[in-house]
């Protein structure tokens, strides 16, 4: 059993007023195994924002189904879903969301603070989470004094402390310098081979040349996807590039036509 | 061509977008200057002229309306700084589409000369209004007679105009000032910069415990009601700077405290309330302070002014025990055969006759107390036929002779002619004095009620002020938090925790700085009451009953304001 299943997802926006419906995901269809790396790539306006929104529970779709370790997300009531989220899900946004309010090491409790944990269980949580991701000296300090890779490999970790099925990363390196972003690709790539099933929802050709897996949306539906296998990083950069110049030229004639 | 008028429109839409904040700002400054005109209007009515003890009273309205005018301008000012703060982003985007920063100083004099206008003709408008009531609210404390009639006196409209216009002139300048100031990059990022983590001030809340202490110290130690009145500003000033410190370092100091207590700190509620006081201190602390002064400023001077006037008959009975009578201070025995003859005689001349005549010597400590006199029934009881009352030791040796007349003799006229008289006695003292005693209890009720008019009035303006720095504190909190409140959503909070969480914060915010108001208030108590006797009061139960009903009233109206504040702040947090 596959740990997160979409079947025939659909999202239509309508208009306070009636109108034509938008269509925002059309049928899509794609599962995530345990232990996967999966990239989603797309233009803006291919509905990635939706998915995701669908993915966290953020948003209903209007059809289809989402499976998480074989349950219904559609199943879980409304009070639940708060709860739901925190224990299944990780979250990691583009500009990181931190609170100025409170030490790095507060930033990473936060979601264990709101779940009523003790502080010892907290503790024991961080200490190998801080090692990995390298801010092990940095718990002290305020998000101010952070720098943007600092900040993102904090609420990385402020994702993954709850121990969440699967984190999901909105755009995580879209608001830093090449040099963090590399640096936080590899913390991915390292906590996935320790076993995390990471969904990256990605712009960035980099970015996504990291993943095992890169799947392609377009105009809402699935367009293609690319396995990384046994192909070098430059391999698979090369490989998504020319995905992506084919699927904009084939839209491009499209809107020609 | 920009047209004529485009300044004119883009301030007055400005002011209209911007009502939120706005409204409040216009309603406080009409508030004021109709609470301004109105206590002018009484200084200078003819009506108050004309009434019996008008001198005590137009005293007081005069000194009410400095405080007034000082205060709507500390308020205004405060406001007005906290808007163009809220207002700074809107300021740079206007500055980078092109608007120079004349321009935008041109923007600023419109939206002045609006809120001025408003302000002053809004609140002249009220004032005129209220001013009736006023009126007759004055007549009803001092227990005058009704003044008829309704007057608009030029010189207040006048007065009020000149300084509100006075005020919104300089706000208007120190708006300048900051335009001057700023860049418009910085305009554009307006408040949103992370702010260092306070240090704890370890030597600042030493001196703000060490103040506080002075002040309470005082008030406890000081025995003596004379001393106490003039000691009474320094524990005033005392407590006001201690207040300021402890809030600052105080605060910081606790929260740090808590925060060290893992236990408690790492709790779903205590979590976010004390990391965000705690980040918002240094900024929070003088605002909290301030409420809580202008809190405590409420309590106290509307609990004395209450008592002083509920206790009034008390104090009229001690000081005016006769209609006229005449008091000679260590003096002798052979003195009250003196005066008593020098009563019977005026009493024969004027053809008046003397009822509930009294006379006796007694011995009394000398004190400064409701100008030098007792109540003389008690000794009156003790004296059962002998001439002289009291123990030696008690202080020395007073004379009393005094008689009550009939409704339509002339009092007056009977204590004038004593007062001559008692020059001729050969009296074993100088220390002699004649009361008019139907006199001096009109004057007292008109400078007692003038005493509870301008408490009340000048409780209700400070009621007011520190309505308005809550509201607009937490307003502009609820705007920092509002970003904060969806990150903790986003991770994982409730909306319901989201609601107990504010919660904590918001009482937080407002319970402190009323319990300190009601401590400081409580240790006032003792150098209050000991000022209380210089009036001649000494119902101790009567102003502990006032103080409480003072205290339960404000909190009542506190906690309204908190109930209003606390759904505002959720409604721009939850967006």
């Amino acid at each position: 059993m596959p740990l997160l299943e979409v079947k025939n997802l659909r999202k239509v926006y309508t208009t306070r007023l009636g109108g034509t419906g938008v269509e925002a995901l059309k049928n899509v269809s794609f599962a995530v195994e345990a232990g996967e790396f999966v990239a989603i790539m797309g233009e803006s306006g291919s509905g990635k924002t939706t998915l995701l929104n669908i993915l966290a529970a953020l948003d209903r779709p209007s059809g289809g189904r989402v499976l998480l370790n074989g349950e219904d997300m559609a199943g879980v009531r409304e009070r639940d879903l708060t709860a739901f989220r925190r224990d299944n899900l990780g979250f990691v946004f583009q500009d990181f969301n931190l609170l100025d309010a409170f030490t790095v090491r507060d930033n990473i409790f936060l979601p264990l603070v709101l779940a009523g944990k003790a502080y010892e269980e907290m503790d024991r949580r961080l200490q190998p989470l801080a090692k990995a991701l390298g801010i092990g000296d940095l718990l002290n300090k305020f998000p101010y004094e952070l720098s943007g890779g600092q900040k993102q490999r904090t609420a990385v970790a402020r994702a993954l402390i709850t121990r969440p099925a699967i984190l999901l990363a909105d755009e995580p390196t879209g608001a830093l310098d090449s040099k963090a972003s590399n640096s936080l690709l590899q913390n991915f790539e390292a906590l996935n081979d320790q076993g995390q099933t990471i969904l990256m929802v990605t712009h960035s050709v980099t970015a996504a040349s990291h993943a095992k897996r890169t799947l392609f949306l377009r105009d809402g539906m699935i367009y293609h996807q690319l396995y990384r296998g046994q192909r070098t990083r430059e391999e698979m950069f090369a490989e998504i590039s020319n995905t992506l110049t084919v699927m904009t030229a084939e839209s491009g004639e499209k809107s020609h036509a | 061509m920009r047209k004529f008028g485009f300044y004119p429109k883009l301030a007055a839409r400005s002011l209209r977008l911007n009502g939120k904040f706005y409204l409040p700002y216009l309603l406080s400054g009409v508030v004021s200057a109709a609470m301004l005109y109105d206590i002018l209007f009484l200084n200078m009515n003819r009506g108050v002229y004309a009434m019996k003890g008008a001198n005590a009273v137009q005293g007081l309205l005069g000194f009410g309306a400095l405080v007034v005018a000082i205060f709507s301008f500390a308020l205004i000012c405060y406001t007005n700084g906290f808007l163009m703060k809220r207002r700074q982003k809107e300021l740079g985007l206007y500055n980078i589409l092109g608007m120079e920063k004349r321009h935008m100083a041109r923007l600023l004099l419109w939206e002045t000369v609006y809120s001025a206008l408003i302000c002053i003709l809004g609140g002249i408008l009220v004032g005129i209004l209220l001013s009736k009531l006023f009126l007759l609210l004055l007549c009803l404390v001092i227990q005058a007679d009704v003044v008829f009639g309704f007057e608009v006196p030029a010189e207040a409209l006048a007065y009020t105009a000149a300084a509100f216009g006075a005020i919104f002139l300089l706000n208007y300048l120190l708006n300048l000032l900051r335009l001057n100031r700023v860049k418009p990059i910085e305009l554009l990022k307006g408040t949103e910069s992370g702010e260092r983590e306070p240090r704890t001030k370890w030597v600042l809340a030493a001196l703000g415990l060490i103040t506080m202490g002075a002040g309470y110290f005082l008030s406890i130690a000081v025995s003596d009601p004379l001393q106490a009145m003039m000691l009474f500003f320094i524990a005033v000033l005392l407590v006001i700077v201690g207040t300021y410190c402890l809030f600052t370092a105080g605060s910081i100091a606790l929260l740090k405290a808590l925060r060290k207590n893992k236990k408690y700190y790492y709790q779903t509620r205590h979590f976010t309330a004390i990391s965000g006081m705690l980040h918002r201190m240094k900024r929070n602390a003088a605002g909290l302070a301030t409420i809580c002064i202008l809190s405590t400023m409420v309590l106290i001077t509307v609990s004395t002014t209450v008592c002083l006037y509920m206790g009034v008959n008390d104090i009229l009975d001690q000081m005016y025990c006769r209609d006229v009578q005449t008091y000679v201070n260590h003096g002798a025995p052979e003195d009250l055969p003196k005066v008593k003859a020098l009563y019977e005689r005026k009493a024969a001349e004027l053809g008046m006759e003397m009822k509930d005549f009294a006379a006796l010597c007694f011995y009394a400590p000398a004190t400064a107390y409701a100008n030098n006199r007792t109540r003389i029934d008690p000794y009156l009881a003790q004296a059962n036929g002998s001439d002289v009352v009291g123990d030696p030791n008690d202080g020395p040796m007073r004379v009393y002779v005094g008689c009550n007349l009939p409704a339509d003799a002339d009092a007056s006229l009977f204590a004038a002619s004593v007062e001559v008289g008692t020059r001729d006695l050969d009296l074993s003292s100088n220390w002699c004095f004649t009361d008019d005693c139907r006199a001096g209890r009109t004057d007292f009720w008109a400078s007692l009620g003038g005493f509870f008019f301008i408490g009340l009035f000048l409780g209700a303006l400070f009621l007011m002020a520190a309505v308005l720095i809550v509201y607009y504190k937490q307003i502009s909190e609820g705007y920092e938090d509002a970003r904060s409140f969806v990150i903790m959503q986003q991770v994982g909070m409730r909306s319901a925790e989201v609601k107990s969480s504010i919660r904590s914060q918001i009482s937080l915010v407002f319970f402190l700085p009323l319990l300190a108001a009601a401590c400081h208030t409580a240790g006032a108590f003792p150098m209050t009451r000991r000022i209380l006797l210089l009036f001649g009061l000494s119902n101790t139960g009567l102003f502990v009953l006032c103080s409480g009903l003072t205290l339960l009233i404000f909190a009542l109206v506190y906690y309204g304001i908190y109930r209003l504040t606390a759904r505002e702040y959720y409604r721009i947090v939850r967006r």
